[in-house]
């Protein structure tokens, strides 16, 4: 389980989340939606140990990301894409990942396989179109098995075809028990997959709860958001 | 925590082979080493021994490790890398130890080599224009010439681990490899010209482990301390950066 506590965090005088509380739950897809500055990134990079809140925790079955004993085999995260440097083919980027991670060194293959970049793992990332580098980033989260993913805008630039993948392979994940936690600001895709829905604006939670609860009242989870962050 | 830190260490190392840039400065580091004592060596008519020769040559073959410290550090800004490499290790001063052995292995077996072919060169050079070379090369040991190679090895390792630790504090290549290389070829041979403090600059200072005499205040011993103690000076400001701030 992933618990977002009271978090808060500001740059200066400027406040970017402001008493967030959320939780993402096994066995179920928790879509994290907001206009792009709402805060969605701040609060994952907080929960994954890369940012400081100014208060408030995010804890990952009770523990800190830094306290996990060895994290990649607990959480499988994505932040920006492939998260990998341009002049490294895939397959270095995958074999560094498993060795500082303590995972053994056949899962390179194996999660190249299951992303669909089996014939690309002696490319060059910077070669890589949008879509690939998702599937790259995808692949590393998914090198230590982890029960839990937590994926930061995992759809931008894949194709229909790509996006219909993921959601099988995100849906098959929270049903084996699993726990997804997804940022995202495309709401069909976020309506189709998820669970359980957080919207975030302006560093606030506006709404949280089951997917249908949220949306109630309103003709869709498009009208729901744009009725809930307060935008045009 | 040693077997954790073996691990991070290697993965450093594995990263930094999957940089073409840094394969290319060992590569460029080794034969510019080469070509550089070979030119030095067949340039100086009655010149200096070919120990002497390639120690002339470290002030520019130093580019090569403060590049392979640099990108060590910098090249996880690139594309966002850091995330990663954070998610693997959360423990940044672990990270930043396995950071700082991945180089030291790297840059020790570089400079190595650049030296070793470097003396190659320039003794092969002059032994082709009627030098003796075994003569010579038994003239130069017993001139402590051999302290010398080595402290010229010493001496690339440990400029290249300061540029790793100025790298770790200002997160980017360019302002790193241009704050470095102005350091070493422009303001310390500038400063030098003007005042004698200029000597406890830490090129400078260090660079008397392969100049042994050199400086009437500062041997090789005195000067690589005075190195070791910008490199622990700066190393220390960065990792203190580097485990407080956002990532």
């Amino acid at each position: 389980m992933l618990s977002i506590t009271r978090l808060s965090k500001r740059h200066g005088s400027r406040t970017v989340l402001s008493d967030v509380t959320f939780q993402a739950l096994p066995g179920r897809v928790t879509g994290f939606v907001g206009p792009n500055g709402a805060g969605k990134s701040s609060t994952l990079r907080i929960l994954l140990g890369l940012d400081r809140p100014t208060s408030g925790t995010a804890l990952i079955d009770g523990k800190h990301y830094r306290d996990l004993p060895d994290p990649m085999r607990t959480v499988g995260s994505t932040l920006d894409g492939s998260g990998a440097h341009r002049s490294r083919t895939a397959r270095n980027h995958l074999a560094w990942v498993a060795r500082a991670a303590g995972i053994p060194r056949h899962r390179v293959r194996e999660v190249l396989d299951q992303v669909g970049l089996a014939g690309a793992g002696r490319t060059r990332v910077g070669r890589f179109s949008l879509g690939m580098g998702q599937r790259l980033g995808l692949a590393a989260a998914l090198l230590g098995e982890p029960a839990a993913l937590v994926l930061d805008e995992p759809v931008n630039g894949l194709d229909p075809e790509g996006i219909r993948w993921m959601r099988g392979l995100l849906r098959g994940h929270a049903d084996a028990g699993g726990t997804v936690l997804l940022s995202s600001h495309l709401m069909s895709e976020v309506a189709e997959i998820s669970d359980d829905l957080v919207v975030i604006a302006g560093g606030r939670v506006v709404a949280a709860g089951p997917l249908d609860r949220v949306i109630a009242g309103h003709a869709s989870l498009e009208e729901a958001f744009f009725a809930l962050t307060g935008a045009q | 925590m040693t077997r954790t830190l073996a691990r991070t260490a290697t993965a450093e190392l594995i990263k930094l082979g999957g940089l073409p840039a840094a394969r290319g400065a060992v590569a460029g580091t080794v034969a510019a080493g080469a070509l550089l004592a070979a030119a030095l060596a067949s340039s100086a008519p009655a010149g200096p021994d070919a120990g002497r020769v390639v120690t002339q040559a470290v002030p520019l073959l130093q580019a090569g490790p403060i590049l392979i410290g640099i990108l060590t550090a910098a090249s996880e800004y690139a594309g966002r890398q850091i995330a990663t490499t954070l998610a693997a290790t959360p423990n940044r001063l672990r990270l930043l130890a396995g950071k700082a052995v991945a180089y030291l292995l790297v840059a020790a077996a570089t400079s190595v080599a650049t030296i070793g072919a470097g003396l190659a060169a320039a003794w092969l050079t002059r032994a082709v224009r009627g030098d003796g070379p075994a003569r010579e090369l038994d003239g130069w040991a017993a001139a402590g010439g051999g302290w010398a190679a080595a402290g010229a090895v010493v001496y690339l390792v440990l400029i290249g681990l300061l540029a790793l630790g100025l790298a770790v504090l200002l997160r980017s290549l360019v302002p790193s490899l241009a704050g470095m290389l102005a350091l070493v070829l422009v303001v310390s041979p500038l400063l030098s010209g003007f005042t004698e403090h200029a000597r406890w600059l830490p090129d400078r200072a260090g660079s008397l482990l392969y100049r042994p005499g050199a400086d009437p205040v500062l041997g090789p011993a005195t000067g690589a301390a005075v190195l070791l103690i910008w490199t622990a000076l700066i190393t220390s400001v960065a990792a203190a950066a580097f485990h407080s701030r956002d990532a």
